[in-house]
């Protein structure tokens, strides 16, 4: 099949299943010994009846708490997982065949599991990756030039692998595996176990990347930050299902149907004149937090503006970890 | 073609980073020859011969393993199960190029390595040795062993990988592994020449593969394979290296797709 931008999603995933066996053993000596004769397996479903599209320079969000079936999809869109059911295509290929040119125009990396050759400088995967990806000398250089400053790490790139920091590391596993500048690139919590300001400078690779390139990039990430400055659409995914897929302000909407009003009191009140107001979040002297329905936001600020001797005043949409844990605990967000 | 000959190279950089376990390889057939050659002179203290085995024989048989196992020895199903197992060979699968190909590279560059180091010691060892035994061996009989050491090694390569790949479906490939380890040994001609054993033993032997890994090649270098008889079996092996070739891609295509990619 001839890939054809104009027309089709660069990814496509319907009905995606992935099922797994697993073998349920009792803890133990003795369970060890009674797995020896029989064995007790049940099926886990990872991902269970999932479709969604991407678009050519999309960067998605994918989110959902540990085992949610996350890394599972993504496994299952970069090829390395066979499908129990369901049709995926990215570029217009079925990942699982791992056809040449398919191979050569995505990436995926984990944040955890490195490409990297460990005893040898970083240079030499890079090379390597060159030649396997077909990569023209004279393109390479300049992208590897273009990757080095951009993250800072053009005096490492002779340092052997094993005597990089984390964080370095992780700079490197990025550089090997946009080297062939990947149209469709997976990243798995690319910035896990990074210090704030490594994580601040991945996010700007990723974007810079994703604006450059125009790749269509899948991030799945633990942390928050990482999401806000990234993704305009995002994908909340709960014990393989898809539960959300819309971009972070309509999320906020559609779950979230209040506002935070906070308040800077010049004088102490009464607790029962705040709870008039709306639900009280948070009083600690002169700062009030009120939780207020969407509907009412503009009237009960007014009232407060009347009613009570405020010296500033200020309207919120909920964090947005809050809206998430709501999705996932059925908590309602503070 | 390309990207394999920059794998080969930085591998065999890679390689050069273990000096420390280049000399625990040779150690390890050291011990191991010298070991053996007390344990046959104390055998013909009482014996003029065992077998259709003399002395001068015997020894010149044991010599040439490691050196024989140079070429032939292959330990791709050492490392290789435990990396399917932990999830460890996806960064190999998403990228364009063949996982087989590259373990092969790879398992070359170990023997190009183990070559530059071993050969020339086993050579200067096997002539001293060859001279202090009074040993008849022949260059143009090495030489014939030498060619087919390559196809010895290809075949070795392919049981190994085969074992290897079961580990989709094993997860604990590890007694598998040994269990082939032992099969070598022992039908392969590591443990005593297959000669040695009774007829009816050594039909059986023929039936197998193994005994291509040393006892076929060992047997050439020695002088004692008929020319007739070497392209016999040589034709014969090359149908195993068919067989194994086959089973492993047939192997990785259906693996694939038990695969798991655990770890992350």
């Amino acid at each position: 099949m001839v890939y054809n931008w104009w027309v089709m999603a660069v990814v496509e995933v319907n009905n995606l299943k992935k099922y797994y066996k697993v073998h349920q053993k009792e803890e133990g000596v003795a369970g060890s010994l009674k797995a020896l004769f029989s064995r007790k397996y049940t099926d886990v479903k990872a991902v269970d009846d999932i479709s969604f599209n991407l678009d050519e320079g999309e960067l998605v969000g994918f989110i959902g708490p540990n085992g949610a079936g996350k890394t599972t999809t993504l496994k299952c869109l970069s090829g390395l997982l066979y499908p129990s059911a369901g049709e995926v295509t990215v570029l217009g290929y079925k990942p699982f065949d791992r056809k040449t040119n398919f191979l050569k125009q995505i990436s995926i990396i984990m944040g955890q599991k490195n490409q990297l050759w460990w005893d040898l400088p970083a240079i030499e995967t890079f090379n390597l990756n060159k030649e396997i990806y077909e990569v023209p000398t004279k393109q390479y250089q300049e992208t590897l030039s273009q990757l080095t400053d951009m993250l800072e790490v053009k005096n490492l790139l002779k340092v052997q692998v094993r005597k990089l920091s984390l964080g370095e590391r992780m700079k490197m596993e990025l550089i090997a595996g946009v080297i062939h500048s990947p149209k469709v690139f997976f990243l798995d919590e690319p910035t896990i176990g990074l210090d704030v300001i490594m994580q601040k400078k991945l996010r700007q690779f990723i974007k810079d990347y994703n604006q450059k390139y125009k790749a269509t990039i899948i991030l799945t990430s633990h942390y928050m930050d990482d999401v806000k400055e990234l993704c305009k659409r995002v994908i909340l995914i709960d014990k393989g299902r898809l539960v959300f897929d819309n971009g972070l302000d309509e999320l906020i909407h559609k779950v979230a149907n209040h506002k935070l009003l906070t308040i800077a009191l010049d004088k102490p009140v009464d607790m029962s004149q705040l709870e008039e107001l709306g639900e009280v979040v948070e009083y600690s002297y002169p700062k009030v937090v009120l939780k207020i329905k969407r509907e009412d936001i503009i009237d009960q600020s007014t009232k407060a503006i009347q009613s009570l001797q405020v010296s500033d005043i200020t309207v919120e949409e909920p964090k947005i970890e809050d809206v998430i844990r709501e999705v996932f605990t059925g908590k309602d967000a503070a | 073609m390309k990207k394999y000959w920059v794998d080969l190279k930085i591998s065999l950089a890679n390689n050069l980073e273990y000096r420390g376990q280049l000399f625990v390889w040779f150690l390890n057939e050291f011990v191991g020859l010298v070991s053996t050659i007390f344990i046959w002179t104390a055998i013909f203290r009482t014996n003029t011969s065992v077998g259709t085995y003399n002395f001068q024989s015997i020894i010149s048989y044991f010599i040439l393993i490691p050196l024989i196992g140079a070429f032939t020895g292959v330990f791709v199903s050492d490392y290789f199960p435990r990396k399917i197992k932990n999830g460890e060979i996806s960064s190999d699968i998403v990228k364009p190029y063949s996982v087989t190909g590259l373990i092969f590279v790879d398992t070359v560059s170990v023997k190009i390595t183990q070559f530059t180091i071993k050969v020339p010691i086993y050579l200067v060892a096997g002539y001293l040795l060859a001279n202090y035994f009074r040993l008849e061996l022949y260059f143009t009989h090495l030489l014939e062993a030498m060619f087919v050491c390559i196809f010895s090694f290809l075949l070795h390569f392919f049981i190994d990988l085969a074992i290897s790949y079961s580990a989709f479906w094993f997860q604990e490939v590890w007694s598998l592994g040994l269990l082939i380890s032992v099969i070598i040994t022992v039908f392969g001609g590591l443990a005593f020449p297959l000669d040695l054993v009774p007829e009816g033993v050594r039909t059986l032997f023929s039936f197998l593969p193994f005994r291509f890994i040393f006892y076929f090649p060992i047997k050439i270098a020695q002088g004692q394979v008929p020319p007739e008889m070497i392209l016999k079996e040589f034709f014969q092996m090359l149908v195993w290296i068919g067989v194994f070739f086959l089973l492993c891609r047939l192997l990785w295509k259906n693996g694939l797709k038990k695969y798991g990619a655990y770890g992350n």
